[in-house]
């Protein structure tokens, strides 16, 4: 159980009010939203504001802590999209009460670059992309290694619609941080979904390499592999061969409830070539992921699901 | 019997204890907390270069290529090892700026850093070895239960020049000594682990510093390390940890064996 949910648990109690939890409860609540780094902004908005409201005082030196994670709450419930906000219309109660708690931090750290970031993060909410990309633009030129400014410029541009340049920022970084899982995650992410399969390929490889253990890293590099060989693209065996194993090695390290896999499995026996000499063991993986799927949906009961199952998956193998 | 009858024991005034014992360790200890809170003030948040981390990745990645080579396919691999090892782009193949020994001296900052380090250790210590002679000499404060030769005299009674006092009495000064060099379990416990104060930790810095051992913050040379690495990436062969994963899965598998085992328990 983690620390977080744990500290949810200790407040069930007290119908989940801060005024009831107290001050104990509520801090440690929103220390272990801080250190999961879990996106909770319903929780840190209800107990951080009753926290700064009553107990500011008794904080301490975490306040600020306390004002940084209560205002990124603030801003994710008051941003608005940019057609909407044309600048007449009166700004929300969410950022009045953020831009107040911006001016005690920067009063507070006037220097500071996490600050400054935090201030990018509000042009972003208000939908001035252009101010806020500057921010994170003077924030690097500062300190080139911020991490935070560089990641919240790639997702800025992702959500401008300018996948190539958030690519090209990214593919920078990890040209520099080659070890930064998430970073490979997220430009793998931004390969598919402008399609290019050889370059998420690449992603996909450091990933394995990185951290060989975790069976949604074979997944996915299966899935992509397959994707690249399948018939659409022209056909090509090999891949789809490759693809094969490293499902079957997905369903390896996870042999439970991996039904990507099984199906991953069945389309890729569907796109063998058929008429070879390796066609017996095509049928024997085929028949073999179609069992452990329809064991899958008998252990989960549901047996609707599991006569539409058998005859989708017989009609890929015939 | 003679020896005995010449050293008879000396009787302390128990105010010694009181005006001299207890404040040398105390003004010691509190000399202590400052220095360290004083270094921590100071310290100015280091900023690392972008070149070293780049240098670093690059080598961490190609270790982790190495070690984990047989995850990805061989193409893959090939491709990998092309991009590191290629004898005019390979990554590992790029010279480097050796490391020139005396630039961390020239670095006018690196400079001023330094001096504000030992600056910050220094000063408290000049200071003390001032004060304390000047209100604290003179005094002889306990004794250690077992004899020594006299030649320890010039150790344990600094401060006090009587040939005829036996080696066992310790004066003041060699007090204060013994608490400088004596405290640092003490701060480790009060301050944390990691605290600035540790003499020993300097001292032994210095030593290394002049035996030539190669300076704290020297960066090392990485056309070496690129060099090695490249060589051990040039003799890893690839081979494929997922060639038998079909089979693995088809026949005594894990996989297989635990889905038939809950099978027949349920049956």
């Amino acid at each position: 159980m983690s620390a977080l949910a744990e500290a949810e648990a200790a407040c069930a109690p007290y119908g989940n009010e801060p005024s009831r939890c107290g001050f104990e409860l509520s801090r440690s609540l929103l220390l272990a939203v801080r250190e999961s780094r879990a996106h909770r902004p319903d929780l840190v908005l209800k107990f951080g504001q009753y926290l700064l409201r009553s107990h500011a005082g008794r904080l301490g030196a975490e306040v600020w802590a306390m004002y940084e994670q209560v205002y990124i709450a603030l801003l994710h419930y008051g941003r608005r999209p940019r057609a909407a906000g044309s600048g007449a219309e009166e700004p929300s109660e969410e950022m009045r009460l953020a831009s107040e708690y911006y001016s005690l931090l920067a009063a507070r750290f006037p220097d500071s670059m996490r600050v400054k970031r935090l201030e990018g993060m509000m042009w972003e909410a208000k939908g001035e992309y252009d101010m806020a990309m500057a921010d994170y633009d003077e924030i690097l030129e500062e300190e080139p290694n911020n991490l935070a400014a560089l990641k919240r410029q790639v997702a800025l541009l992702r959500a401008r619609g300018k996948p190539a340049e958030a690519a090209k920022r990214l593919a920078a970084h990890l040209e520099v941080v080659g070890s930064d899982a998430d970073g490979w995650l997220q430009l793998c992410d931004l390969y598919l979904s402008q399609a290019q399969y050889q370059r998420a390929k690449f992603c996909m490889e450091e990933l394995l390499l990185l951290n060989p253990m975790a069976y949604i890293h074979h997944l996915r590099y299966a899935e992509i592999l397959l994707t690249l060989g399948g018939i659409d693209k022209g056909g090509n065996a090999d891949l789809v061969r490759t693809a094969r194993k490293y499902f079957a090695h997905s369903l390896d390290l996870k042999p439970r409830g991996n039904l990507r896999a099984l199906y991953g499995l069945l389309l890729c026996c569907a796109a063998a070539p058929k008429g070879q000499k390796t066609a017996a063991e095509v049928e024997e993986l085929g028949a073999c992921a179609q069992k452990k799927l329809l064991e899958e949906y008998g252990e989960a009961k549901a047996t609707s699901m599991l006569d539409t199952v058998k005859a989708m998956s017989t009609a890929l193998l015939s | 019997m003679s020896d005995q009858l010449s050293y008879p024991d000396l009787v302390l005034d128990p105010s010694i204890r009181d005006w001299v014992l207890i404040p040398i360790f105390v003004i010691m200890f509190l000399m202590g907390i400052l220095r360290n809170n004083v270094t921590k003030m100071m310290r100015s948040s280091e900023k690392t270069k972008r070149d070293t981390v780049q240098q670093n990745n690059l080598l961490m990645r190609a270790r982790r290529l190495r070690a984990n080579a047989g995850w990805v396919p061989a193409a893959a691999f090939a491709a990998r090892k092309h991009h590191f090892c290629d004898k005019e782009k390979g990554l590992l193949m790029q010279k480097q700026d050796a490391p020139n020994p005396m630039a961390a001296m020239s670095d006018p900052n690196m400079m001023s850093k330094m001096m504000q380090g030992n600056m910050a250790m220094m000063v408290p210590q000049m200071l003390m070895m001032v004060i304390i002679p000047h209100f604290f000499s003179g005094f002889v404060l306990g004794k250690i239960p077992f004899p020594l030769t006299p030649s320890f005299k010039g150790m344990l009674q600094r401060g006090v020049n009587l040939s005829t006092l036996d080696t066992a009495y310790i004066t003041s000064m060699s007090w204060y000594i013994l608490a400088m060099f004596g405290m640092r379990g003490l701060y480790s416990i009060v301050l944390g682990a990691g605290s600035t104060t540790d003499d020993s930790a300097l001292m032994q810095q210095q030593m290394g510093m002049a035996a030539g051992g190669g300076q704290p913050g020297q960066q090392p040379d990485y056309n070496k390390l690129y060099a090695t690495e490249a060589e051990n990436l040039q003799i890893t062969e690839h081979k494929f940890h997922l060639s038998a994963a079909e089979e693995k899965l088809l026949r005594g598998g894990k996989a297989d064996g635990v889905t038939a085992r809950g099978k027949a328990k349920r049956a």
